[in-house]
């Protein structure tokens, strides 16, 4: 039982050393991915350390400066592919360049076919013509790999290629899609938001026109016709602002305003004599004050209960609806039964002091009948805090984390020579 | 409620659904269509390119190469051929497609005709406007080809789409047809040796 797997393992090391030598799109490490500053994939040891690190600074510095990415790729074999079949492949499935910018160039070396190719993305094509990447090849590059030195070859490739697109009116070029790029992205962007908005705001509306609707229905389900009744109970229903607050905090003001208004109708609507049938009228606040006794004008002067007196001309019928304000901070007296009694005053009686409770005295008053409570309370302890010291610890972060390429294309540019 | 509102109501969301659903297929085909489209034109424009390259090729060739004067016109020829086929997006036929294909497949073959005379002029081969035209010719037909592979992945994508069931319905109900593709033809599919 166990014999067969083992072998099954060591088949596959079998096949994959032996697969090794002969690299394809899916196999060629991308060094990019684990070092953001690693641009040469040597998995065959072809380029000697010395060069490998002079490349990753020269690339590393066109990429800070210039946003092209430039990577560098030295294979013993991929097989019977084409070598500008497997770096158009390898290009577009590692996404070499800046998306949108297409600002990326493959350097492939193929040691079995004798060939480097250089592979353009779409952006490069206008600073590194087929024809410019064939001389650069052709003249700085295959001369020392004839001699097998592949480093110093690609060395010195990659040295004229930065120093064609340092150019500054090359790298104007490779960085000058991009700003536009983002401008086509802000402008999408601006696009896709105003349509939200117009979207969010028929949604306000519609929520504006349900959530009213909603009061209308609960008014008609209660059954009320009075409309001091239906004052009460609009008073007093929940209408949800919270959640209007939240998600649509327009509709939520304008709900308000008309939540209000409708209200207010409802408490000015006319009315008509019980006893007579005739039209009531309501009173001035100055003329109601006749129909109202001392405790309920008391109410009114300190704004707790405002009433509303109705009264018949004809017959002498009179009616009093009591408005309370909700706001109010008055209570209820327990003596007189108006709604005019509330906290006046609150002293200390004792300080506290670390060692002991102190003691204060809260002292409400009814506005109306002068009737007094007096509250003690216990103030607690002082208690001191020990003060907190110690040093704080801060993250540190060392080395470069792993990057990926910036998702460009290329269409095929480029070019390849031999040696 | 009453029931006939409910069911009115059922019927009517169930319309505006299936017309919401409706729109998102059309838009959906239009968009790969337009896609389609773009890779089209980027196979016609590195066509163009290399119809653009021949008229320099051919005047670098010809002052050095004298007694070539008959692969020579063979290849303006073919060009003016090429250049003349042209094919409307909007009216993509098998019949048409193998058309284009071929005048391409024609210039392509005169192009590497004259590419082989050359070998036997060294001056030629010395000349470095002559190099940078190979060095030309050479990145366009491998993006020729990296085009026309784009296409026809492109138009495979749409032809599974507007054949794949439901969408097949909103297709044949907007006349969305099948597009031709490139295909491998022994001549055409290999770019022409350019190697000395």
């Amino acid at each position: 039982m166990r014999k067969p797997v083992i072998l099954g393992i060591l088949l596959c090391f079998c096949c994959l050393l032996v697969h090794a030598e002969v690299w394809t799109i899916q196999s060629v490490p991308n060094t990019k991915i684990q070092d953001a500053r690693a641009y040469v994939s040597n998995p065959d040891g072809l380029i000697d350390a010395q060069s490998q690190a002079a490349i990753n600074s020269l690339l590393a510095q066109a990429e800070t400066d210039l946003t092209a990415e430039i990577f560098v790729v030295a294979l013993k074999s991929v097989g019977d592919v084409p070598i500008q079949e497997f770096a158009v492949e390898l290009f577009n499935e590692w996404g070499i360049g800046k998306k949108g910018n297409d600002n990326g160039l493959l350097i492939l070396m193929v040691e079995n076919q004798r060939k480097v190719d250089f592979e353009t993305g779409y952006g490069m094509e206008g600073v590194l013509p087929d024809a410019i990447c064939k001389r650069i090849i052709h003249n700085n590059i295959t001369p020392f790999m004839r001699q097998g030195k592949y480093g110093e070859g690609l060395l010195s490739g990659v040295k004229s290629v930065v120093s064609v697109v340092s150019n500054p009116k090359a790298a104007a070029e490779i960085k000058a899609d991009m700003n536009a790029k983002n401008a086509a992205r802000n402008e999408k962007l601006k696009s896709t938001l105003f349509n939200i908005l117009l979207v969010y705001l028929m949604a306000s509306i519609v929520v504006f026109v349900l959530s009213s609707r909603r009061v209308g229905k609960k008014i008609k389900q209660s059954n009320k016709q009075d409309p001091y009744s239906i004052y009460k109970l609009l008073v007093t229903s929940k209408v949800g602002y919270g959640i209007l607050a939240i998600f649509f905090p327009l509709t939520m003001v304008l709900f308000y305003i008309w939540y209000k208004r409708n209200i207010k109708s409802y408490r000015m609507m006319p009315r008509l004599c019980p006893d007579c049938g005739k039209p009531v009228s309501l009173m001035s606040e100055k003329l109601e004050d006749a129909y109202l006794n001392s405790g309920q004008q008391a109410e009114e002067i300190v704004g707790s209960v405002d009433y509303d007196a109705w009264v018949c001309f004809g017959c002498g019928y009179h009616l009093f609806l009591p408005y309370s304000n909700a706001f109010t901070r008055y209570k209820t007296c327990p003596a007189c039964g108006y709604q005019t009694f509330a906290q006046t005053r609150n002293r200390i009686l004792f300080a506290p002091t670390p060692l002991s409770c102190g003691e204060g005295e809260k002292i409400y008053s009814c506005e109306n009948c002068n009737h007094e409570v007096h509250e003690r309370y216990t103030i607690p302890m002082i208690v001191i805090l020990p003060t907190k010291e110690g040093g704080r610890s801060g993250f540190d972060s060392g080395d470069f984390g792993g990057g990926s390429f910036g998702g460009g294309m290329s269409g095929g540019g480029g070019a390849s020579d031999g040696w | 409620m009453k029931k006939g509102t409910i069911v009115g109501l059922s019927v009517l969301g169930l319309v505006v659904i299936i017309f919401l659903w409706g729109m998102g297929q059309y838009n959906g085909m239009v968009r790969a269509e337009e896609n389609l489209n773009k890779s089209w034109s980027n196979v016609e424009s590195q066509y163009q390119r290399r119809a653009d390259l021949i008229p320099n090729l051919v005047s670098t060739v010809k002052g050095y190469a004298t007694h070539e004067e008959k692969t020579l016109t063979e290849v303006m020829e073919a060009r003016a051929k090429a250049t003349q086929t042209t094919i409307d997006p909007s009216n993509m036929t098998d019949a048409s497609m193998a058309k284009y294909q071929a005048a391409q497949a024609q210039v392509g073959s005169a192009l590497s005709r004259l590419l082989v005379t050359v070998e036997q002029y060294p001056n030629l081969k010395a000349n470095e406007n002559f190099l940078e035209l190979q060095a030309q010719l050479e990145g366009t037909e491998n993006r020729i080809s990296v085009e026309r592979q784009r296409f026809n992945d492109a138009a495979q994508g749409f032809n599974t789409m507007i054949r794949r069931f439901p969408k097949n319905i909103i297709a044949s109900m907007f006349g969305f047809e099948k597009k031709a593709y490139f295909k491998a033809e022994e001549s055409a599919e290999k770019a022409p040796e350019v190697k000395f």
